[in-house]
């Protein structure tokens, strides 16, 4: 396959034939690219999976991609294009884009703009984030301004031409853009969204005056009001997207070598894919390409949790919470995911397996106002740096150590105390180091942690050494800690731990969510370490922690859907704004949108009547700035179980009075939970109305297979993946190790389990440690845990039961009713 | 401390300003006026016994003086505090600057937190409003006092219990001319602190009154011991700046001297403001709150950035002022542009001293605000609406970095948000022709000024009440070089009429301004900092072909000539005239 993205291709002429009714279809592939490693999933005919780690190569990312495919295929016992000419797809995530953002190593740009409002883009709408630090810079701007090249043209806040383009002037800019070697081009005019035409022919001009330059437009990109931020978001798809087409190209060519035919889809930052020819378009949108895979393998678990949560109700096991038999039904859990490594720390949240989206993201200090996977990068993760303040106040973060010299616990000439250097003086990390070959020093961890007690004057609780300066090289020698240096480390882990919980409530606040209504997934080297510490302070009563969470990204990546979103802003009558919405004009609106959804979707999908549509409104109070986005109540469309489809109209359900009363009732209560306050006596305006098409890209699951009892979830579910099944390389180990492991203000020794020689279903008290390859879930006195069927080990207070919580989280409860002393008062109001 | 827990204060400390966060995002995203939307707002959280422990503070200044307003309530309501009435639910507000306020149009709204029926915290929102009465809408110019300058709304309880005091809101509302914008406001206020309740009844329920209460405590301590460690480190001495508002008003065309002498010894500092000149009759008067609040902006611009802003920063510091003067009015002076121009010029005093004191620290100034800005009723939709149309200046270099282009003048120090070119015309009968970085806006230095900008934007509907407001439009008031740098060019504004006459019109007055014509608005850019001939002339040469220096201001300003025609720099006229300006 050759891979000409400049030429445009009817996508359908290469596609293979969808897959159908799941029995016959070949291989399938993920591969996530990371800045560290590269995780391939393979997903054989029959359902099981193989994972395959290996080395990135960032000069050339697709070394290791090829590296990889050539190793899974090896595994097989295939040669590698026995193994590709029977895979059908491949489906990939790249950081290609991120890195070039991140390390302003992105394409030449220039922006062709509306006169007079050249500095638009610089002037960052005149503000500094860090408001007090005079000593610093901007972040560099994504354009240079000689080349923001403004043109004649003006459109009115109607949409009217004021005044018409000028050719020439956009002949000139093409000339200076020529001249400086611009390899991408953005277009921007203002009030594009309302009339797109001169943007459309200031791009047709550049085309032809610059071929082979990448040229991209706000209104095809983004038509919605703001200029500020379309103009950074187009600028960004042009300043990405040379890079991730040449990448692309590149790639198509070696697995083209490779004697694969069969169709390559690109993760996108919505959690959706696209297809390989379509991606580089729309580049920007695969600025989180990586992390977006996680939310659909962590959809997956908790859909398992919630059949099993489902079936715990029914079958009565979760007598702890009382459950009655003809109650409600359990739905999939609400999930907070953190994935904590060792530079990183990133939040989302899910509700019912679907990971929230956001039109107000920022990357490196530049919004982007596209639907993504609303993946929040709150921190510095087990690299950040603890520190005391001129005042004497302890502090962990916002620096890091970063990868290189890392925390000083790697010897690699670090010598700030990290929250990692804490992780091992307490026990919670492997002294051994982590299966990726790490050593880790405890004496360099000791003098590090030692100055931070030094600094804040802790003196040790048992006042042993009073006289002693804690990194004393003596203290060191004998290989017994002094106790102020593990009271510092217990107290950057307690105060990490509490940062991080403040960010995760900042993450459910603004949304007005309770966190202790939902259960903490963790993924990520250091996620699980400290999940349970921060689930306690959350009050959330569970906590998963999925198998191979290394691999996490790239196991979602293979359950992913094709997904388009779309918005019609709404023009209300400018004389009477709180006039009441016809539902009948609502209806017209998502009709036409479903159309091209139907129209831009790879006919061979949609036309299969496999779409799923979701529906949603923006709305506020008359004049408010904002909007809160409400879904309409539709009847649940499961994301694997998509709508009997033929002409668009009578796909989506017809809009009532009821149904819009309703949704404006649930807009109150949403703006009363998330900014405390409702006013039901004020005119409301819908100002978007937004359309989600989704076509998922995995065979129907089978009908054979195990369906959940119980009302709950008509649902089928994809055939959990064993533990046994994973073929990730691990070291076998022997029975149950012990290690001395700080808990509750003293060490303790406890085991270390290692989760393949457990038995699912089987509880097993804390405190205690399960040692993943790249991880270990650090499990406190007073919680128990137990592996699930699926690998996935789930940790919850020891008085209670798996199933009991399961249940319990699927109804929505989060903490058993009287629990808490008061704090349940303190949600309600 | 004894029993004190640094790390719990720590984890306090930061849940306290996630939480004042929190409140600041709930404001964000549910206010209804363009001015909340440009984030000229603040949030806070204080002790049940007044101590002001968290903050978000976009605008600075208006942080900064929230300690006195709720002092102002409780000296106020002394009383029936006393005697018990003071209750879960109830809800206070206040914009009087002589009840703490620092100037009456942002409007402070105060919520007592109780925790198991004891008071424990208050949470408090303060923010601009879009209309707080008085002669003219937002400011006004010919204000004589503080009655004719806005509504006064001394401490007054807007709910009680819970309830809804409607007497008291109608008597607010009925006093303005847009009263469904600020009722909207000030309910995103009163949701905003009753978020914040919820989560500090959390934070007491996880951690217990007396452990919060001491980490509170402690917390407090470092804050106060950060500050005097970052006095510390300046030299000790005796240092003086006087800097002036160009005017008072339209009652005041003279410009008012801010004296300053700042005396470093040790860890403390005395800002001694006594010289100053007296108040006048005008609404440029500053008052003791918005003295200290520029005061400590200043200080924060010159030290770790990283400080909280708390009770504890401000005890490390002594300010002294005499009363009736331009930094500490009293009754009845007008006060509401104390904010911009007074608030400016404190803090350029600051820096012009602590400048004495250790260059390396300190900042070139930055452009004073200084704006047109239109109101009325939209013609077209019936709703009333209120725009600004001018780009913002720029701030001053520092040692080491170049200053920022386009962020506005000090008071807010880059925390506001300019609003949207679109949403501007799509809320106001105006036009944007062009916003745009003006050539040769930035004080010249080693480091260079941010830059200044020239906005020209049309009137589309007759008779409009537009407002030429702000300072700096004087060589004598213009942004300050250091260490050597330049000053940057004085702010200035004129009208293009569609008669084809050209007015300039005075600063702080009121116009009236028909379809057809234009406002033209040059901001200034920052001072410059060190020798602009020691400035790399490849940064020069940047400078020119990103057109923010004219090749004229490159030869004769910075000593850099550049080829006419590659814009490369010739290195040897560019040594021979470096050479030749030096030994002039």
């Amino acid at each position: 396959m050759i891979s000409t993205p400049r030429t445009p291709r009817i996508p359908t002429a290469r596609a293979p034939k969808a897959p159908r009714g799941g029995a016959v279809g070949g291989y399938r592939v993920a591969v996530d690219v990371g800045g560290t490693f590269t995780d391939l999933v393979l997903r054989r005919p029959d359902g099981t999976e193989a994972v395959h780690k290996t080395s990135s190569t960032p000069g050339d990312p697709a070394r290791a991609v090829v590296a990889g495919l050539t190793a899974l295929a090896a595994a097989e016992r295939l040669a590698p294009h026995e193994l590709l000419g029977r895979t059908e797809t491949i489906v990939h995530g790249t950081t290609i884009t991120t890195n070039a953002l991140i390390t302003g190593s992105g394409a030449c740009t220039g922006l062709v703009t509306t006169a007079g409002l050249r500095d638009v883009l610089p002037a960052r709408q005149g503000s500094r984030e860090d408001q007090f630090a005079s000593k610093s810079a901007p972040p560099p701007p994504l354009v240079p301004r000689r080349l923001v090249i403004p043109v004649r043209e003006r459109v009115d806040r109607t949409g009217a031409v004021v005044t018409p383009l000028d050719e020439s002037d956009v002949r000139r800019a093409a000339g200076r853009l020529r001249a400086a070697g611009v390899e991408a081009v953005a277009v921007s005019f203002v009030f594009s969204y309302l009339f797109d035409g001169h943007e459309r022919q200031a791009a047709a001009i550049l085309a032809q005056e610059l071929p082979g330059v990448f040229v991209t437009t706000a209104s095809r990109l983004v038509p919605q009001v703001r200029m500020f931020e379309r103009t950074t978001t187009t600028a960004l798809n042009a300043y990405v997207g040379p890079v991730l087409r040449d990448y692309l190209d590149g790639l198509a060519d070696r697995l083209a070598e490779l004697g694969y035919g069969g169709r390559v889809l690109i993760m996108q930052s919505n959690g959706g894919v696209v297809g390989l020819e379509q991606a580089a378009d729309r580049a920007v949108e695969t600025l989180l390409s990586g992390p977006a895979g996680a939310p659909a393998a962590v959809a997956e678990i908790v859909r398992t949790l919630g059949t099993r949560a489902a079936r715990a109700g029914a079958g009565g096991t979760g007598g702890a919470a009382g459950v009655d038999r003809a109650g409600p039904p359990t739905r999939p859990p609400d999930t907070i995911t953190i994935d904590m490594g060792g530079t990183s720390f990133e939040a989302s949240l899910a509700r019912g397996g679907r990971t929230e989206t956001t039109s107000n993201g920022s990357l490196a200090g530049h919004p982007v106002c596209l639907p993504a996977l609303d993946i929040s990068t709150i921190g510095a993760g087990g690299g950040s740096v603890a520190w005391v303040t001129a005042g004497g106040l302890p502090r962990v973060g916002p620096r890091s150590a970063g990868a290189v010299p890392g925390p000083a616990g790697y010897g690699r000439g670090g010598t700030e105390p990290t929250v990692t250097d804490a992780d091992l003086l307490l026990g919670y990390l492997d002294p051994d180091g982590f299966s990726d070959g790490i050593g880790l020093s405890r004496d360099a961890a000791v003098r590090a942690v030692g100055g931070l007690a030094e600094r804040l004057g802790i003196r040790g609780s048992a006042g042993r050494h009073p006289d002693t300066a804690v990194t004393d090289a003596a203290v060191i020698d004998t290989g017994v800690i002094d106790d102020a240096v593990i009271e510092a480390a217990a107290g950057v882990h307690r105060a990490v731990n509490a940062a991080m919980a403040d960010s995760l409530r900042l993450l459910t606040g603004r949304r007005g969510l309770d966190p202790r209504r939902f259960a903490l997934v963790a993924a990520g080297g250091a996620g699980p370490v400290h999940a349970v510490e921060i689930a306690r302070e959350l009050g959330i009563p569970l906590v998963v922690v999925p198998a191979g969470a290394s691999v996490l990204c790239a196991r979602g990546m293979l359950r992913t859907d094709l997904v388009r979103y779309y918005v019609t802003t709404l023009r209300p009558d400018p004389r009477d704004p709180g006039a009441p919405p016809v539902p009948s004009d609502l209806d017209a609106a998502f009709d036409r949108m479903a159309a091209e959804a139907l129209d831009d979707l790879p006919p061979h999908l949609a036309g299969a009547g496999r779409v799923g549509f979701t529906r949603s409104a923006d709305v506020r109070y008359a004049g408010q700035v904002h909007e809160i986005p409400v879904p309409f109540a539709d009847p649940a469309v499961p994301m694997d179980h998509a709508v009997p489809a033929e002409p668009a109209g009578s796909v989506l359900p017809r809009t009532d009075d009821a149904g819009l009363k309703d949704l404006l009732e649930r807009f109150h209560d949403e703006h009363e939970l998330r900014y405390g306050y409702r006013r039901p006596e004020l005119a409301v305006e819908i100002v978007n109305l937004r359309l989600v098409a989704r076509v998922p890209t995995l065979p129907p699951v089978p009908a054979d297979s195990p369906a959940p009892p119980g009302p709950a979830h008509p649902a089928a579910v994809a055939p959990p993946i064993r533990a046994a099944a994973l073929t990730e390389p691990t070291e076998p180990t022997a029975a149950a190790r012990r290690r001395e492991v700080w808990f509750d203000g003293g060490f303790r020794e406890v085991n270390v389990h290692d989760p393949a020689t457990l038995s699912p279903g089987c509880p097993h008290q804390g405190p205690a440690l399960v040692a993943h390859p790249a991880s270990t879930v650090v499990v406190p006195p007073g919680y128990a845990f137990e592996l699930a069927e699926d690998g996935t080990v789930l940790v919850f207070a020891a008085t209670d039961t798996a199933d009991a919580v399961l249940h319990r989280v699927g109804l929505g409860l989060g903490l058993v009713a009287g629990d808490g002393d008061g704090d349940g008062d303190a949600a309600a109001r | 401390m004894t029993g004190a827990d640094p790390v719990l204060a720590g984890i306090v400390d930061n849940r306290l300003h996630a939480i004042a966060e929190q409140m600041a995002q709930a404001m964000l995203r549910s206010c209804r006026s363009m001015v909340f939307q440009s984030r000229d707002f603040v949030t806070g959280i204080f002790t049940a016994r007044g101590e002001w422990v968290a903050t978000k503070d976009y605008i600075p200044v208006l942080a900064g003086s929230l300690p006195s307003a709720l002092a102002g309530v409780t000296e106020r309501f002394a009383t029936e505090f006393a005697a018990g009435d003071l209750h879960e639910g109830d809800v206070f507000v206040l914009n009087d600057p002589y009840h703490g306020n620092n100037h009456p149009p942002d409007i402070t709204i105060m919520k007592p937190v109780f925790h198991r029926g004891v008071h424990r915290f208050w949470t408090v929102t303060k923010g601009h409003h879009a209309d707080t009465g008085g002669a003219v809408v937002g400011y006004n110019p010919y204000a004589r006092d503080c009655w004719e300058d806005a509504l006064r709304i001394p401490p007054v309880r807007l709910h009680h219990r819970g309830r809804r005091q409607r007497d008291v809101w109608d008597l607010i509302l009925l006093n303005l001319r847009l009263p469904d914008v600020v009722e909207a406001d000030l309910d995103c206020q009163i949701g905003a602190a009753t978020l914040g309740e919820r989560e500090l009844v959390a934070l007491l329920d996880a951690y217990g009154v007396e452990p919060v209460e001491n980490a509170v405590a402690y917390q407090l301590d470092a804050s106060r011991r950060h500050m005097r460690a970052e006095i510390g480190r300046l030299p000790d001495g005796v240092y003086r700046s006087v800097r002036h508002l160009d005017d008072g008003g339209a009652h005041h065309r003279e410009p008012i001297a801010v004296r300053l002498e700042l005396t470093i010894r040790g860890e403390s500092a005395l800002f001694d403001f006594t010289g100053s000149d007296p108040q006048v009759v005008g609404y440029a008067n500053s008052t003791l709150a918005n003295t200290a609040a520029a005061v400590l902006i200043g200080l924060l611009g010159v030290t770790d950035p990283t400080q909280r802003r708390t009770s504890g920063a401000l005890a490390a510091i002594d300010i002294r002022t005499t009363p009736g003067t331009i930094v500490h009015a009293v009754e009845p002076a007008a006060t509401s542009l104390c904010t911009l121009i007074a608030c400016e010029t404190i803090v350029e005093t600051v820096w012009e001293a602590v400048g004495q004191a250790d260059p390396a620290v300190t900042n070139a100034a930055w452009c004073r605000g200084y704006t047109f800005a239109a109101m009325g009723v939209d013609a077209r939709t019936g709703r009333p609406f209120a725009v600004t149309g001018a780009m913002k200046g720029g701030s001053g270099a520092t040692a080491g970095f170049d200053g920022w282009d386009a962020v506005g003048p000090p008071v807010a120090m880059g925390g506001g948000r300019e609003i949207d070119v679109e949403l501007h015309e799509l809320t106001a009968p105006t036009t944007v022709l062009s916003q745009e970085y003006e050539t040769d806006s930035a004080g010249a230095g080693r480091w260079r000024g941010g830059l200044g900008a020239v906005s020209r934007w049309r009137i589309d509907q007759d008779d409009l009440s537009v407002l030429c407001i702000g300072s700096g439009a004087l060589d004598l008031t213009a942004p300050f070089g250091a260490a050597g740098g330049a000053p940057a060019p004085a702010n200035r504004g004129l009208v293009h009429h569609a008669d084809g006459r050209i007015s300039h019109p005075p600063t702080n007055s009121l116009l009236r301004l028909d379809r057809g014509d234009v406002v033209e608005i040059h901001t200034s850019g920052g001072g410059g900092f060190g020798d602009p001939l020691d400035r790399p002339a490849d940064a020069v040469a940047d400078d020119v072909r990103d057109g923010l220096v004219s090749p004229t201001a490159a030869r004769d300003v910075y000593g850099v000539i550049l080829d006419p025609i590659t814009d490369e720099v010739d290195a040897a006229a560019t040594a021979a005239r470096r050479a030749a300006a030096r030994s002039r």
